[in-house]
């Protein structure tokens, strides 16, 4: 019989409880991890608080019987408006930034889109090799699951010819994502592109 | 403001990990959860965190159906969960042989191990996370605790000659 490897170091004698509460106590989130996710809260009530102060300003300086008018009449677009706009224009970068820098163990090696396709079986949609001009340098690794906006997506490591890592998203486009604002963006020392090939959206992670 | 998130944080990633039991699936849980709370501006309360992460975890692992399988007639009721033996007799172990022992239970079985437990969730609040009923959610804690206990007395006679030395 094979023996165990469990070391003898920090062997206690205690009730269950105690034993399960110092175990999961000793299980903490990543300094990193916790600042980012710190960070998105604090990003996510920035742009809610600016939406806020754009409609507010906007209506202060009409005069007040047209302004009376006028809200009547618009204030049910801005608010739909401020819905659509509050936290979803910059979460979605955010998030492939976050997930690039996580730096992740693939969960399957290939350098052929198709070979991933087949390897990948939980995905919903099929992985393409995509026709932007930007990824032509760069060559597959591998992939792992991962998810936008919690819809199941796969995260391709890129490789260009110079050793610097790319990280690919594909997903299936939804009308949250298109919402999204796909000019490139600078977050965290990454150059983060979105785009739509097909029926998916594409996002990568770009170091600078 | 950010201890508080802080704090939140820290609470969820560890319900996220009894789920898991796998440190970066658990980052990746709380995330998606904490990203789909931000996007509809949900109350930002640890009740609704943990049901979110719940949620996002059931639909990435469909087949992790949380069900716990437990005959009708074994429902229990609250009181055998008071002064229980599991819960009175002193164990031998370390933070490792409980990792071992937590992967071998089944992932509903750690969760209402870490609720009953960690959280100290009385079995009216596991009840309204898992939609499980009251006398399941007693069973499950009462089998749950005397597997892991069972595991881990295997595994401290098993190593027993080491810790003699």
């Amino acid at each position: 019989m094979t023996k165990h490897t469990s070391t003898n170091s920090g062997l206690k004698k205690q009730n269950l409880k105690t034993h399960t509460v110092e175990f999961y106590e000793e299980q903490t989130l990543a300094t990193d991890q916790l600042e980012r996710l710190l960070a998105m809260s604090t990003l996510s009530e920035e742009t809610k608080q600016n939406n806020f102060q754009s409609w507010f300003d906007s209506f202060t300086r009409l005069p007040i019987r047209a302004a009376a008018t006028i809200a009547l009449l618009i204030l049910p677009f801005i608010f739909i408006q401020m819905n659509l706009n509050s936290g979803n224009i910059n979460i979605v970068p955010q998030e492939i930034a976050l997930n690039h820098n996580k730096h992740l163990t693939l969960e399957y090696k290939s350098e052929d889109y198709s070979e991933l396709n087949n390897l990948m079986t939980k995905l919903d949609f099929q992985l393409i090799a995509s026709n932007n001009p930007t990824l032509s340098h760069l060559k597959p690794l591998g992939a792992r699951y991962c998810s936008i906006q919690g819809n199941l997506a796969a995260q391709i490591r890129l490789i260009d010819n110079t050793g610097k890592l790319y990280t690919l998203y594909q997903t299936p486009m939804t009308q949250s994502l298109l919402k999204s604002d796909f000019a490139t963006q600078s977050v965290e020392n990454l150059l983060i592109s979105q785009w739509q090939e097909q029926d998916l959206f594409f996002g990568l992670a770009s170091p600078l | 403001m950010s201890e508080e998130l802080t704090t939140l944080f820290q609470q969820g990633y560890r319900y996220a990990f009894s789920l898991t039991h796998n440190p970066a699936s658990a980052e990746d849980l709380l995330q998606d959860a904490w990203l789909s709370m931000l996007k509809i501006n949900a109350p930002i309360v640890k009740s609704y965190l943990l049901k979110t992460i719940r949620n996002h975890f059931l639909n990435k692992n469909r087949r992790e159906r949380l069900v716990p399988i437990i005959a009708i007639d074994e429902t229990l009721d609250d009181h055998i969960l008071i002064d229980n033996e599991a819960d009175r007799s002193q164990l031998i172990a370390n933070q490792d042989m409980l990792n071992k022992a937590l992967s071998q239970l089944r992932t509903i079985e750690r969760e209402v191990i870490f609720l009953f437990y960690i959280e100290e969730y009385s079995t009216m609040e596991i009840t309204e996370l898992t939609s499980l009923s009251k006398g399941q959610v007693c069973s499950l804690i009462h089998r749950s605790r005397d597997k892991l206990k069972n595991i881990l007395e295997v595994e401290a006679e098993f190593n027993a000659p080491k810790a003699a030395k």
